[in-house]
């Protein structure tokens, strides 16, 4: 049935065999935003206004955006992080300029981060020849590492087991911690103490819930005596003010939890009726050996990276499904009419 | 001059690109053209060098959208001093070009490239899929 779900999705945006075989081989991979209509219908609005006047130049936008944001992501309703206040804010061109400062600060430690984690950083470590090597049993975390670890955490959208005996660790070890946060507002029940000696940054974006990502809005939350090239363009907000004007017209109409709150009920449905794992990132549901076709082999391919696919989950994206649910309705009542 | 099936398409100068609208019914296609008409006096030779003549090329099929591409060459030219030369797509002497195929095409197109390149063993379930798929396109939404 999902395969016959792809397929109508795709050939309804591609009329083409070739192109639709394509689309329908990938439609459950990635993590792009949901076509929320409400959301997309208020981004239609924002862009019929005067963006040269609100946009552009407009500093102020900048640090509207980096607090307004804070107290947004501190009014999530079903999850909570502790310990952001004794951070400093930085905008952040979506979360990679994060991940970037981070590497460079600790170029000289060795990489580390789990099995599934996002595949920017490996493509990155390994293109520049940095070292770097998955937290296994048999190579765990030492002193002279630096960690980069997802909250919700990529490969499963759920918080990675043991989180809190790993940054007890990280802190004893003194190894610097990169919290990625980029899943946290499509994700509920999302529970973690940030306040730690070893995080050294937790970087956040509105690219994973609202279709934005080409605009690369987010924030950075660093120590306070971290004062990087990053921290010096926020400090004279040389920085997208039209991005932040943009992010700031949609954080202030629709909640941290709005994604999470809108499709839950959508995601259960999905994943009973297609026997999947709800992931705690509403986006993302968990499939077992049948799913194997839509992991995360092809983005290896798309990164050039040679990893084995197999050791990741079947991590599925539902996006699709949620942007063409006439067509899930369909396939689920004809399904239901035939038994 | 160009024939679907015995049907005639097109007579006429050999144009860039020809566009044709038709319904074809039959499963089994013969798609024929053929060069008629050329004169000995059309080819001039000087000193065992052709300085003029009269040919054309063929470079390209699209049938219901798919290029065949590479699977024009699965073809044959039966030029009218009854030799046959397989896979020319070169329309120097009279002679006809004849290119077999099945309808509806994009399942020939996938069934014959697999037979030929071994690489596409899931191509009968991807085409049903999508024929599936379309048809209930039409059915929810028709254009």
């Amino acid at each position: 049935m999902h395969k016959k779900l792809a397929w109508l999705i795709s050939a309804r945006e591609h009329s083409d065999f070739y192109n639709c075989r394509d689309q329908a081989g990938l439609l459950f991979q990635g993590s792009r935003a949901v076509q929320d209509p409400a959301v997309v219908d208020h981004i239609k609005e924002i862009f019929s206004q005067d963006l040269r006047t609100l946009g552009l130049n407009q500093r102020s936008n900048l640090s509207m955006f980096k607090e307004t944001m804070h107290q947004w992501i501190a009014q999530h309703r079903s999850s909570q992080l502790q310990g952001l206040d004794q951070y400093r804010i930085d905008f952040a061109s979506g979360t990679t300029q994060s991940f970037d400062s981070f590497y460079y600060r600790h170029r000289q430690r060795r990489m580390r981060c789990f099995v599934g984690e996002y595949f920017y950083h490996l493509k990155t470590w390994t293109s520049n020849n940095t070292p770097w090597s998955f937290v296994t049993e048999h190579d765990p975390l030492v002193p002279g590492d630096a960690l980069v670890v997802s909250l919700p955490f990529c490969d499963t959208g759920t918080v990675l087991p043991d989180l809190d005996k790993i940054l007890d660790l990280c802190d004893s070890a003194g190894i610097p911690v990169l919290i990625d946060a980029c899943y946290y507002p499509i994700s509920g029940n999302i529970f973690a103490d940030l306040a730690h000696d070893c995080v050294d940054t937790v970087a956040f974006s509105l690219s994973k819930a609202f279709p934005v990502a080409n605009l690369r809005i987010g924030i950075r939350y660093t120590k306070p005596n971290i004062f990087d090239g990053q921290a010096l363009h926020d400090s004279i907000n040389y920085n997208n003010t039209l991005g932040a004007y943009i992010g700031l017209e949609l954080i202030k109409k629709f909640s941290c939890d709005y994604i999470y709150n809108t499709y839950k009920d959508r995601q259960q449905e999905v994943c009973e009726f297609f026997d999947l794992e709800p992931s705690n990132s509403v986006l993302f549901a968990i499939g077992d050996q049948r799913w194997k076709q839509y992991n995360r082999a092809n983005l290896l391919d798309a990164y050039q990276l040679t990893l084995d696919a197999d050791q990741f989950k079947n991590r599925i994206s539902l996006v699709s499904i949620f942007d063409n649910w006439d067509l899930f309705e369909f396939v689920k009542y004809e399904t239901t009419t035939k038994i | 001059m160009i024939r679907m099936n015995d049907q005639e398409l097109y007579r006429g100068v050999a144009p860039a690109d020809f566009l044709n609208e038709f319904e074809q019914l039959e499963s089994d296609c013969v798609l024929v053209i053929e060069h008629v008409d050329k004169q000995p006096s059309d080819t001039i030779v000087n000193n065992g060098i052709i300085i003029r003549d009269r040919s054309f090329e063929l470079d390209q099929i699209i049938i219901d959208g798919y290029d065949l591409e590479e699977l024009k060459w699965a073809s044959e030219f039966r030029a009218q001093d009854s030799a046959v030369y397989a896979s020319c797509l070169f329309f120097g002497p009279n002679g006809e070009f004849v290119l077999n195929f099945s309808n509806p095409v994009l399942p020939w197109i996938l069934k014959t490239r697999h037979e030929k390149n071994n690489n596409d063993p899931h191509w009968e379930e991807d085409y049903n899929y999508y024929q599936q798929a379309c048809k209930i396109l039409q059915q929810i939404s028709p254009q």
